[in-house]
């Protein structure tokens, strides 16, 4: 503080003209003043008292002496010096009476003097003209006082001790009683002060009106004048000049008439428009004018300020250095450049060259903002020159790196409230050398210190950054006016402590949770990861963000919100509309805008108000890379694009483009957008099995519980199944009836809407979503998207979305949900191939659901008893079973484990309710169906006797789809799954998959493949299974639509494909894989010779490691190559032969088999991916000795595909 | 840190259920309830080790359902500012390093990782690696995490770590 006031008085304009006129002789000693000690000054002093000099002038001299020491200090005082001079005449009249007086006191006189030169630096200049003037005079005064001195010492010098000491006692004890008495106390100095207060007798202070700007000029110029006048006949009267800092345009005069004023100001043509009228001030109000006031606008290097005026006008600089005396302060800024018009000047004096058609300026425009640029100013035709570390062009100097330096007029700069933004600080901060961010933020926070006494609140956490106590820390106990008391922490402090504000900052710890109170920021909340000195690093709990924040703008959140979500209507994650056709995703809500992601992946920040509307996705769709359908809530994989390898679940829907969230994603909150056709649906194979694949294997539910009762079949396997299934099942009549028209039925799109689902009906339900939430109910009606629940506790019957229900009971809320009838219902709508309707026709017309179920089981009897061996895992289909030999197949297991595998697999998904399920339902069904269903079947077979019709019909797959999705239902998850494939189609991942996948899910599934074979299936219709053949290969398109057929006509495919088994019809093999649920239909294809050539569709088995035989390519193919990475559809191959690395479809790929002893690897089942050594080959299985496992494992052969040997390590 | 304490909980059962293992029943669902959540207070309940007792049951009106108390013993880990615990890498990038221990989510952010160490954007996977390049903290790494702050919602805990301290990161 006290810095401050120096500063204060430092730069007190404050100029003083001291005269006695009439007493030259006051003067005269002045020259002396230089080689004067203290000691004599303290000398003369007591020498006055001594006299006993009684006179009040005297005893008043001797207390400005005492205040000398306070002029600095305290502005008030700065008075006394000049009254002193008042008095000084006054004095000196009566040293004449005494001339040894008369020398001590013009001694004392001259000391007053040399405070003043110390302080003005003027004096001297009149002392000089003075001893020039006064020579003569000035003559003796010296040697008196030497004498005096002189004289003195030898006094001293000749006493004895105990003389000294009493002369010092005196001197130094015995200052003036009135002095001792006031000395000592606060009022004492008030009063000592009111003393000094000026009188009537005073000479008063006349206010004169000078020209603006010149009041400090105008006071050298009266000085100057005064001095010239002071030897003439006329000399000046006034007493002194001031010119005061805050008052612009007057200046001061001190005198004791009028007319003096006049007299002085006469002539001076700044204070001509003063000549007229000066204003004395009243005695009261003398003190005020020179009062000084802390000037808060103070300013100072470093500090932020805009311009006022000019072309830089409102542009932010920072000062460089302040001449005070000057009124001036050099700024650094950006400056505004117009090259243009450099251009056009330098032109202009290379043609003209007189200078005189030099263009102007334009006005009104005003040029950007950018740093200098010496070689634009070449360009432009001007030129530069540099001097030392400094541009300069024209008359404006510019730092290397461009910034302008230039000296504005104080007033012409604004220095108070200057809150620069941070962008602008970002440019200075940019630029500038050495100067660190941190740096220009504590300018920032300190130059808004004192405006915001509110940053504190009780309960804060802060540090004393100032003063005696900094370090100190404490918390906030009260907050009143620029006072905070504060509770130290500390072991000694335990007293409230009261500060300043200005002497406190938060304080954080790294953990903290905060809340941003302000900025840009504001309202998030977020740990504190880091702090610093004027900075702290939050990391957001929504966004997972790092922010950047001021310390004082945040404050230690005892709430534990996850910052802002939302924003008026809107919030985080939705999708809104910004223009027709144009959305996006908020992925950022600040304070009063949004950030939002578009449809091509730009973050923008918008206003609320820009927003049109909220956009509803939750119904919209859209075809991912294998025409799945996609839509909101569902687990995607990104195939392609910047964002190729991310799995996320897909949050919008919208045309062609997907929103995806995945918390692994750093940015946006983990939102980012992708075409639709570049993502995969989780569980869908990449090998684009398009049908099945539509469902997600997702894990996510078992969309069938419900179903479970419906499933006719299993009943009697199942029974006593899983708890989940309930069943209850009326099974047989259901399946057929229901679902299996329905499935049937359907031939297009869209007719699924609206189906009932009578298998649902009278089930109790709980809603797990929506206002509902929690309520208990009967379902009255059903259908794909809607069920209507009579409320058990209000007489009331809604309608609730499927989704939002769970049935009560089921161990998996999820059963509900999708249907497998219904999806695939979907599912078909979206495949428009699908054959199904011919085949229908061909074979039962009026086929009922009742007729494809028979028919798919008779198929699968008669023909296809190898079916079963190879894939079937439903034992339901294979009528095979019956016959023993196939039964052993059965047996074989090698299904089995794939059953097995799915279910593993199924695990994984999580549900754990679906688990078990499986487990009780699919796998011991499995078996045991196998042998039940048989049964069923053939009962039923029998009654339709349609072994042919399964056959053509494959279209069956209709069939079969029909009963696959009972079996689904039956097993709930798991089982259904195989059946369900195309069921889901549309809606749940989880049937297509089921089948084959269950578990694998969608990514392995061969299912797709499949499906391709179902083209076959047209082809079936037509004729010969031959002809199916054909069909695969081709049919890639094909397969979605095929998919859910799929199962059956893999079935009949199969049988032929059976081959095997000596049906012979060749393609079947791959029905069989195909069939086989996913799993099997990966490892089948590749194995299946047949199935190889159409294979060419599943690319899934794809592993890396392995050796392949590129079976397409223009000039390698049948080349044996080792995969090095998979990458979606696409493998990285190398080739020995060639040495080098190919890029190929995963489809063109077969695996090569191994022999006997070779080192292996497992492309399918539930050892997938396990390498190990075949030691042996029985049939269609090899047994394969794991490397990292004692057991020995009996594995299809087909499964197998030699490991590539270098990458044996 | 880990603790061994007693819980409650109360288990809705459906009437299928009720039979000769109904008890079983009971704690089947109490597992599959309790174990793997997480709450404020006690933490991730880890795993129940002994199921104390369990209560009568009480038929709701109008459902079947019953509601079982139980009361049984379980692992719980409850994070501490403070803390020191390994942790696998699940994610690096530039703002600094997801770690999980076990079920917590926990991330160190770059300002808490020794300034010697230095994300490297251009390798695969993405890593913090050291000047020297001795030190390399890529996914599925363990380190050792000092625990500095927490995060407890309802239903989660995160936590953020540093490992500016000795004896903290990679793992041997």
């Amino acid at each position: 503080m006290s810095d401050s006031e120096e500063s204060d008085g430092d730069f007190q304009p404050r100029k003083k003209i001291k005269k006695d006129p009439g007493e030259g002789g006051a003067v005269k000693d002045d020259d002396k003043d230089d080689d004067m000690d203290h000691e004599d000054g303290d000398e003369e002093e007591d020498d006055d008292e001594e006299e006993e000099d009684d006179e009040e002038d005297e005893e008043e001299k001797e207390e400005n002496e005492e205040d000398y020491s306070d002029i600095a200090l305290k502005p008030t005082s700065k008075k006394e010096p000049k009254r002193r001079k008042n008095a000084k005449p006054v004095k000196k009249k009566s040293r004449h009476h005494n001339d040894f007086i008369l020398d001590e006191a013009e001694v004392d006189d001259d000391e007053e003097e040399d405070e003043l030169e110390g302080e003005e630096g003027f004096d001297e200049i009149i002392a000089t003209k003075d001893r020039h003037h006064h020579g003569g005079p000035g003559e003796d005064g010296p040697s008196a006082r030497d004498l005096e001195s002189k004289r003195r010492l030898d006094n001293m010098y000749n006493k004895d001790a105990k003389d000294i000491e009493e002369y010092y006692r005196n001197k130094y004890a015995e200052t003036s009683a009135r002095d001792r008495a006031l000395s000592d106390s606060q009022t004492s100095e008030d009063i000592t002060k009111q003393s000094l207060l000026p009188n009537v007798k005073d000479p008063n202070l006349w206010l004169v009106r000078c020209r603006q700007g010149e009041e400090k000029a105008t006071v050298l110029q009266l000085q100057r004048k005064y001095l010239a006048l002071l030897n003439s006949a006329e000399p000046l009267q006034i007493k002194s000049v001031l010119a005061v800092d805050g008052l612009k345009g007057h200046v001061y005069v001190e005198a004791f008439k009028k007319t003096h004023v006049t007299q002085a100001i006469e002539g001076i043509s700044n204070l001509r428009m003063g000549l007229m009228n000066q204003q004395m001030v009243p005695i009261k109000e003398m003190t005020d004018v020179l009062k000084v006031v802390r000037t808060t606008g103070a300013i100072r290097a470093k500090q932020w300020v805009r311009i006022r005026t000019g072309i830089n006008k409102d542009d932010l600089g920072q000062v460089e250095w302040v001449d005070y005396s000057q009124n001036t302060a050099t700024v650094r800024l950006i400056p505004r450049i117009d090259y243009n018009l450099i251009k056009e000047r330098a032109t202009a004096k290379r043609n003209a060259g007189d200078g005189k058609t030099v263009p102007k300026p334009r006005t009104g425009l005003r040029p950007p903002q950018r740093l200098f640029e010496p070689e634009q100013i070449r360009e432009c035709g001007a030129d530069y020159r540099r001097d030392g570390d400094m541009y300069v062009y024209g008359s404006s100097r510019y730092t290397l790196r461009g910034f302008l330096i230039k000296t504005f007029p104080l007033k012409s700069i604004l220095v108070e409230g200057v809150k620069p933004s941070l962008a602008e600080l970002e440019k200075f901060d940019d630029s500038v050398d050495g100067m660190d961010l941190s740096q220009v933020v504590a300018d920032v926070a300190n130059t808004d210190e004192n405006q915001d006494a509110n940053r504190f609140s009780h309960g804060d956490f802060v540090e004393v950054c100032e003063g005696e106590l900094i370090h100190l820390k404490g918390k906030v106990i009260r907050v009143a006016g620029n006072k905070v008391v504060i509770q130290p922490e500390h072991e000694e402090l335990k007293e409230p402590i009261e500060f300043p504000v200005r002497e406190l900052k938060k304080f954080f710890r790294t953990g903290d949770h905060v809340r941003v109170l302000r900025g840009r920021y504001g309202g998030e909340t977020g740990l504190v990861v880091r702090v610093e000195d004027n900075l702290v690093v939050l990391f957001a709990d929504l966004t997972m963000h790092e922010m950047k924040v001021l310390p004082e703008d945040v404050q230690i959140s005892s709430e534990r919100a996850s910052g802002i979500d939302s924003l008026g209507q809107y919030s985080w994650g939705e999708l809104v509309e910004l223009s027709n056709n144009t959305v996006a995703v908020i992925v950022r809500i600040e304070r009063d805008s949004f950030q939002v992601l578009d449809t091509q992946g730009r973050v923008t920040t918008v206003k609320a108000s820009a927003i049109l509307r909220k956009k509803d996705s939750s119904r919209a769709q859209a075809s991912d890379h294998k025409e799945n359908s996609i839509r909101a809530k569902e687990s995607v994989k990104v195939l392609d694009g910047p964002h190729a390898g991310r799995t996320g679940e897909i949050k919008h829907v919208f045309r062609y483009t997907v929103f995806l969230h995945s918390k692994l994603y750093p940015e946006n909150g983990g939102m980012f957008v992708c075409p639709a056709k570049a993502v995969l649906l989780a569980g869908a194979s990449t090998a684009g099995n398009g049908g099945p694949s539509n469902s997600n294997p997702s894990y996510s539910f078992a969309p069938a519980s419900p179903h479970v009762a419906a499933s006719p079949m299993h009943p009697s396997s199942f029974g006593g199944g899983g708890p989940g299934l309930n069943s209850t099942p009326k099974p047989g009549s259901r399946t057929p009836g229901g679902q299996t028209p329905s499935s049937l039925g359907r031939p297009a799109m869209a007719a699924s809407r609206g189906r009932r689902d009578n298998t649902f009906i009278g089930k109790t339900v709980k809603i797990t979503q929506g206002p509902y939430k929690g309520h208990l109910g009967i379902v009255k009606d059903a259908t794909d998207m809607l069920v209507r629940v009579e409320l058990h506790s209000k007489p009331q019957t809604i309608s609730v979305d499927r989704s939002r229900i769970a049935e009560i009971g089921s161990t998996s809320t999820a059963t509900i949900n999708a249907r497998p009838p219904m999806s695939r219902g979907d599912s078909e709508s979206q495949r428009p191939v699908r054959s199904d309707e011919r085949v229908w026709p061909q074979r039962q017309p009026g086929a009922g659901g009742s007729s494809h179920d028979p028919s798919p089981r008779t198929d699968f009897g008669t023909r296809t008893p190898r079916y079963e061996d190879t894939r079937y895992g439903d034992s339901a289909r294979t009528p095979r079973y019956e016959d023993p030999t196939k039964t052993p197949m059965y047996e074989a297991g090698s299904r089995t484990p794939h059953y097995g595998a799915s279910g593993s697999r199924t695990p994984a998904h999580g549900g754990g309710s679906r688990t078990p399920r499986y487990e009780a339902g699919n796998k011991t069904p499995a078996y045991a169906m196998a042998t039940p269903s048989h049964n069923a079947w053939d009962s039923e077979p029998a009654e339709e006797d349609e072994e042919e019709r399964g056959w053509d019909d494959a279209r069956s797959r209709n069939a079969p789809r029909e009963q696959e999705p009972d079996d689904i239902e039956g097993f709930s998850g798991s089982v259904m799954p195989p059946a369900t494939p195309g069921n889901f189609g549309g809606d749940s991942a989880y049937n297509p998959k089921t089948p084959g996948f269950p578990g694998s899910g969608a990514v392995d599934s061969p299912a797709p493949s499949y499906s391709p074979q179902t083209p076959g299936g047209s082809g079936f219709d037509s004729d010969s299974f031959g002809g199916a053949n054909s069909p695969y290969s081709p049919a890639p398109n094909a397969r979605h639509t095929m998919n859910p057929p799929d199962t059956p006509s893999n079935y009949f495919m199969q049988s032929p494909g059976v081959g095997f088994s000596g049906s012979g019809i060749a393609p079947s093999p791959y029905s069989g894989a195909p069939q086989t649920p996913g799993y099997e239909s990966s490892s089948l294809y590749p194995q299946t010779p047949g199935g190889v050539m159409d294979g060419q569709r599943d690319g899934d088995w794809v592993t890396t490691d392995i050796q392949v035989k590129i079976r397409r390519h223009e000039d390698l193919q049948g080349s044996i190559g080792h995969v090095r990475s998979v990458t979606g559809m696409m493998c990285s191959i190398y080739i020995p032969d060639k040495d080098k690395v190919i890029n190929i479809l995963s489809s063109w790929l077969e695996p090569v088999r191994p022999t006997r002893g070779d080192q292996v690897k497992i492309l399918a089942g539930e050892n997938r991916e396990m390498c190990g050594k075949m030691l042996s080959v029985t049939g269609s299985n090899a047994v394969v000795k794991a490397d990292n496992a004692d057991a020995v494992k009996v594995v299809p052969w087909n499964d197998l595909c030699r490991l590539a040997p270098s990458s044996r390590l | 840190m880990f603790y061994h304490i007693d819980l409650e909980h109360e288990v809705i059962l459906h009437p299928q259920y009720f039979g000769p293992n109904l008890m079983d029943s009971v704690k089947q669902k109490l597992y599959s309830e309790v174990e793997g959540t997480c709450s404020g207070k006690y933490g991730f309940v880890i795993a129940v080790t002994q199921v104390v007792s369990v209560g009568a049951g009480f038929i709701q009106p109008g459902q079947g359902f019953v509601v079982y108390p139980v009361k049984y013993k379980a692992v719980v880990f409850r994070p501490f500012k403070g803390e020191v615990c390994d942790a696998v890498v699940t994610q690096v990038n530039k703002v600094g390093i997801f770690c999980e221990m076990g079920p917590l989510s926990c991330f160190v952010s770059r300002h808490s990782i020794p300034a010697e160490m230095e994300f490297d954007p251009a390798a695969t996977p993405a890593c913090y690696r050291s000047k020297d390049e001795e030190l390399v903290i890529q996914p599925d790494d363990e380190i050792r995490v000092k625990i500095v702050g927490t995060r407890v919602d309802a239903k989660d805990i995160f936590a953020i770590g540093t490992l500016m301290d000795d004896f903290l990161g990679l793992v041997n």
